[in-house]
């Protein structure tokens, strides 16, 4: 190819957007980026900034490095470009869109009831959450009653698909920390919430299971027996987890004190989820604006002021109990007489407006807005990611840490790229 | 029998051996860290899947040996021997029994410690000349992680050192035979040795140079075929030589106590090659659960730490053993 230089690992490539010179960016001052620690204060996302040329005083050149979309501890098509000073890093600037599909365009030309297909694929680590949005969003713009024993199911395999979620981001994270064996002990937990899964929606990822007005199938014995058969091991299964990956000396010397998300960074970039409850903000949909069935069942949410991964770590642990909690007080009252989903017209046709619905995603608010001009397609879909706001915290924390720590602290946001390029 | 062809036997055994060595630690290692992590590891190919090995090395083998357009290509070609030539070499001074000894040094703990730091240079030379920034990096760190290891590695092995009066590895087990096994009297430097051992052979806490989920491969991203097949081999046969070493300096070589050299004798390779492996399998368990040090903080470990402890240790046990044997020994 004619216009192919340089391969991008090369260390001599500088050529990371085209059309835009190094001339363009001498005028930049560097001062700020020198020092190990970030300018003080900083809660909005730096400026771009492609070219590493900055001597610092043992003359040794920064030096750019792509990390993703295909690098190893990169979770999702995140290509993650940063500037290292030796192994400290510089700056740090996502670029995303790998895995863009225009969900949101596609929406505009789908039945209210398909588009939830969509959703799986968006965020595709808890696809139930996306559908519930969804569905959540029709209902409160057709104004449609959604029956008690649907309601019981959607909480059931939300929490189950949400256990789920979390163990495919505590692993990973204990096997970018360097601990292997944590990671396949809590793929062997996921592996029973997705059968859990599989029993009742007949599928293990790509659920299309919540439609607006209730969901598709019924609760059936083998989904139960499954659950039961889960719930009765989980706790064990979590103290494990705690044994052998948490509590550990050496994976507290890596998250603690690392990737800190100062609390009025947090509100400032609309973090929502384990972020913000780890950086001090009391929010928590499913207690705040209860849906589903989360006001009749007991259960706490923690909120830390550690602001770092393992504030984190501590409060997606907790979310995770109080998971098992809620689900053993669900399969304890059972669910409630009556029809799994509302009679509705075979075309739904939603009256002119628009409205918002949103539930507490694994990863923080996922949230969808319609707009509808009275047709049988939306207007207008707009898909909230939580990662996409989280994803400008992440870059703008990581410098003035480690690579290592660094790369850590990307992982420990849950990265779910379905969802950020939509 | 001649001098040369003796030489030459011995180098052709050691090959055996490390490569044997080598490819039983693969071997293992997908054994052991497959049964802690839920898995079986192989099973298929042979009994309980040791034939995998055979395949694995063919395909080592065959592979196209290629290297990026870029390379600074001598050094990339010499980068694998220079790492396994040092890792053979090192072999040369351990004492498999009293008699089999490749070559029986007067300095042979310092020799193969001296091999040993080699090492690094190779592991740097790969990752220099590879052109690649993460080879680059893990190059690099394993600098650092050697001038963090060896000096607290040399520092804790002075007591069992002091102990033997000598730093011949044969006669260092020979002091051991006929008293105790040197882990009793110097326990903490065992200690010291042990977490220098696992710095070293870069198994997990510090595996830095090739952390997976950093640097991809670290100095060997680049490397195909048998060029990285040596590397990855020396690496693995490297347990064996600290496992080995550490077998020699607390462990008591191919002794076991309470029980005579004459039925030792015949099975005395036998023995010292289990009690290695036997620590190579606590490398392993190692390897297997915990999560990995940061490269300031696998520094500081080594620095501030291990070379302070194995000092002030190695200073109260010198001046208590003098004084002991100057007391009760009545001489040295």
């Amino acid at each position: 190819m004619e216009t192919w230089i340089k391969h991008a690992l090369d260390t001599m490539y500088t050529d990371f957007a085209p059309g835009l010179g190094p001339d363009q960016f001498d005028a930049y001052d560097l001062q700020g980026w020198l020092s190990p620690e970030p300018p003080p204060g900083i809660v909005t996302p730096r400026s771009l900034r492609r070219q590493a040329n900055a001597p610092d005083m043992l003359e040794t050149d920064h030096f750019l490095l792509n990390l993703g979309p295909s690098h190893p501890a990169m979770h999702g098509a995140l290509r993650m470009l940063v500037e290292l000073d030796g192994e400290m890093v510089m700056s740090s600037e996502a670029h995303v869109g790998f895995l863009h599909r225009g969900i949101e365009k596609l929406a505009e030309h789908r039945r209210y009831n398909t588009i939830g297909t969509l959703m799986d694929r968006g965020d595709y680590a808890t696809g139930i959450m996306g559908e519930w949005a969804l569905a959540r969003a029709v209902e409160n713009l057709g104004e449609i009653e959604v029956p008690e024993r649907a309601e019981w199911i959607r909480t059931v395999v939300a929490e189950v698909n949400r256990m789920a979620s979390h163990y495919l981001w505590l692993g990973p994270l204990g096997l970018d920390s360097g601990a292997m064996g944590p990671f396949l002990f809590m793929m062997r937990d996921r592996e029973a919430c997705l059968e859990t899964l599989e029993a009742v929606t007949g599928s293990r990822m790509m659920f299309n299971y919540v439609r607006p007005g209730g969901v598709v199938f019924d609760w059936n014995k083998e989904g139960n027996d499954k659950l039961l058969a889960y719930l009765e091991k989980a706790d064990q299964y979590l103290d494990e987890h705690w044994e052998a990956l948490i509590g550990s000396e050496l994976f507290h010397q890596r998250v603690i004190g690392v990737g800190i998300v100062p609390h009025e960074m947090a509100l400032s970039f609309a973090a929502t989820g384990f972020i913000a409850r780890a950086s001090g903000i009391d929010w928590d949909l499913r207690r705040d604006r209860p849906y589903g069935y989360y006001d009749k069942l007991d259960f706490d949410v923690l909120t830390l002021d550690g602001e770092d991964i393992w504030a984190r770590t501590l409060v997606r642990f907790d979310e995770m109990k109080q998971s098992i909690r809620m689900l053993k007080q669900l399969v304890e009252m059972g669910p409630p007489p009556g029809e799994h989903i509302a009679k509705l017209p075979k075309v739904l046709r939603l009256p002119e407006g628009e409205a918002y619905g949103s539930v507490e995603g694994a990863r923080g608010e996922l949230g969808v807005h319609l707009y509808s001009t009275g047709g049988d397609t939306p207007y207008r879909m707009r898909y909230r990611p939580p990662i996409q706001f989280h994803l400008a915290i992440a870059d703008t924390v990581a410098p003035g840490q480690w690579l290592a720590d660094a790369l850590l602290s990307y992982g420990s946001f849950d990265f779910c790229f379905g969802e950020v390029d939509r | 029998m001649n001098e040369w062809l003796r030489a030459l036997i011995s180098v052709l055994l050691l090959l055996v051996i490390m490569l044997v060595n080598g490819s039983m630690t693969i071997y293992m290692l997908r054994k052991v860290l497959g049964h802690m992590h839920l898995r079986l590891g192989p099973t298929e190919l042979g009994p309980a899947g040791i034939a995998q090995l055979i395949p694995d090395i063919v395909k080592l083998l065959v592979k196209e040996d290629r290297h990026p357009n870029k390379t600074d290509y001598w050094i990339y070609a010499i980068a694998p021997i220079l790492v396994f030539v040092p890792g053979l070499m090192a072999y040369a001074a351990i004492p498999f029994s009293e008699d089999l000894i490749a070559s029986d040094m007067t300095y042979g703990f310092l020799m193969t410690v001296g091999f040993l730091s080699i090492i690094p240079l190779g592991i740097f030379a790969a990752g220099y000349a590879s052109y690649n920034k993460y080879s680059l990096l893990g190059a690099m760190r394993s600098i650092g992680a050697s001038i963090s290891y060896e000096v607290p590695l040399i520092l804790s092995a002075i007591v069992p050192i002091m102990l033997a009066g000598s730093l011949n590895l044969r006669e260092i087990v020979l002091a051991q035979a006929n008293s105790l096994w040197f882990i009793i009297p110097a326990f903490p430097s065992a200690i010291i040795f042990f977490i220098c051992a696992l710095m070293e052979t870069a198994n997990v806490p510090f595996d830095l140079a090739e952390a997976e989920t950093e640097l991809i491969a670290g100095f060997s991203t680049e490397y195909s075929a048998m060029r990285f097949g040596f590397m990855y081999l020396t690496e693995f046969s490297n347990n064996f030589i600290l496992a080995s070493l550490m077998v020699v300096l607390f462990f008591g070589g191919w002794t076991l106590p309470f029980v005579p050299a004459e039925i030792i004798e015949p099975i005395a390779p036998i023995i010292f090659v289990l009690k290695s492996y036997l620590l190579i399998f606590c490398f392993m368990v190692v390897k297997g659960s915990v999560s990995r040090f940061r490269v300031d903080q696998m520094a500081a470990l080594g620095f501030k730490v291990l070379v302070t402890s194995a000092l002030i240790w190695a200073l109260i046990f010198g001046v208590g053993y003098k004084i002991f044997l100057m007391t009760v020994g009545g001489g040295a």
